[in-house]
């Protein structure tokens, strides 16, 4: 994996968090390091609609890997794990 | 805020799909479902219940453990409640008691058990149950009243005089579950009568200090043997935060009454049990203003104290068939 192709992860990823909590700031800053929990408040029905969004955009499958998505806490770690899992596709 | 010396999670479950049928997942998926729907998004029931159940899959209770470290849980009672009589399970009640058993042997020191048996099972549940006690060493019963039982049904005087003569606790659920159960027996007053009946066993009303909040607490207080927990605090219903909920509940003078679980699995997307454990104790927190002797005993003295209360008791108590007869009919239903 590049590091080109993980920003690029990383970057869609963020648009995709900031779609499902509409209820944050607009200058609300989210990065690699922005924790779903503690830094923006993300309940069980925001990170489903997230996981939701997810498979649309990057077009994979994360039935499989729920129990692994769930210890992942920030952004950051989300989404170099769904660039691992489009290198191996 | 003074750190307990021990903490105990008074209400937890294991994190295996082999504990809960899939029927209980589809209710709560439908429920989550009309969450993400009203964001405008669709929303596919069937693969809602799919993600739930993959995220079960801790059989063994290892990252259990490991999430017990990190957040200075030193010990946790591992609620199993019996769906088997109301749901299609793939796993006995037989699996489901071996499993716990392996779990606790697994992981010395670590866990008790608190194990379920619905009544309408008749003489072999009230069996399994005393052989659970003394066979398997688990150490209280677990009761699940949605699934169409009152707590003071006649039918589970048996489980209580078990419980009664071997010093053990009570657990029963209170308020809301999955859909596809019956929220009319989650009521905390249906446990008066057996509380009334049965005073020398110790009654745990779980989520008692979230919802259903003013029976709980008047029963706590008024009921010498009655207690409650305030498993599922993350998601209270109520405007002003769980914060507030809870400083206002241990505002009430019921702190011995009052056992802390996490309910772990049920909000794992939301809270981590270090999350947890980290937001009742901060220094701003619910508990902040509380005597340290009252978070000690919230935390996990109190409940240590229920469980110190078993005694070692071989004897079966309950008249041979004294309620076999009537129920052997009924369990056909």
């Amino acid at each position: 994996m590049t590091t080109a192709t993980a920003d690029a992860e990383l970057s869609k990823l963020t648009a995709l968090v900031r779609q499902v909590n509409v209820d944050l700031p607009p200058g609300c800053p989210i990065t690699a390091s922005t924790r779903f929990v503690e830094d923006i408040g993300m309940g069980s029905i925001n990170r489903l609609m997230l996981i939701t969004l997810v498979e649309q955009e990057f077009g994979v499958s994360l039935e499989q890997h729920m129990h692994r998505l769930v210890e992942l806490h920030t952004v950051g770690d989300t989404a170099r794990f769904l660039a691992t899992l489009k290198g191996a596709a | 805020m003074h750190q307990p010396a021990t903490i105990v999670d008074g209400h937890c479950h294991l994190a295996s799909s082999r504990c809960i049928p899939r029927e209980f997942f589809l209710g709560v998926a439908r429920n989550l479902a009309r969450k993400i729907e009203s964001h405008g998004m669709p929303a596919d029931e069937e693969k809602l219940t799919r993600m739930l159940i993959a995220q079960y899959d801790d059989h063994d209770a290892d990252k259990l453990v490991a999430k017990m470290d990190a957040a200075g849980i030193a010990e946790t009672v591992l609620l199993a409640p019996d769906f088997s009589y109301v749901f299609d399970a793939e796993h006995s009640l037989e699996d489901l008691a071996r499993q716990h058993a392996a779990v606790v042997a697994r992981h010395p020191g670590r866990f008790r058990v608190f194990f379920g048996v619905d009544p309408r099972w008749g003489t072999s549940g009230y069996d399994f149950f005393e052989r659970s006690i003394d066979e398997f060493g688990f150490d209280g019963l677990k009761i699940y009243p949605p699934c169409g039982f009152s707590p003071s049904d006649d039918r589970m005087f048996p489980l209580y005089e078990i419980c009664a003569a071997r010093g053990l606790p009570a657990l029963l659920h209170t308020g809301p579950t999955t859909p596809t159960l019956a929220f009319e027996y989650a009521d905390p007053y249906l446990i008066d009568a057996a509380a009334r009946q049965f005073p020398q066993v110790d009654f745990i009303l779980a989520h008692g200090g979230v919802n259903f909040t003013e029976p709980a607490k008047l029963m706590c207080n008024y009921r010498p043997n009655v207690y409650l927990d305030f498993s599922g605090f993350p998601a209270a219903m109520c405007a002003e935060g769980w914060r507030n909920h809870l400083a206002a509940l241990f505002a009430q003078d019921i702190n011995h009454k009052i056992i802390f679980g996490t309910d772990w699995p049920v909000f794992s997307m939301k809270d981590d049990l270090k999350a947890m454990v980290a937001g009742l104790l901060a220094a701003d927190g619910p508990m902040s203003g509380l005597k340290s002797a009252d978070v000690a005993n919230i935390m996990g003295g109190t409940m240590r104290r229920l469980l110190s209360r078993r005694q070692a008791c071989a004897t079966r108590t309950r008249p041979a068939g004294a309620h076999a007869e009537t129920l052997d009919t009924e369990r056909l239903v």
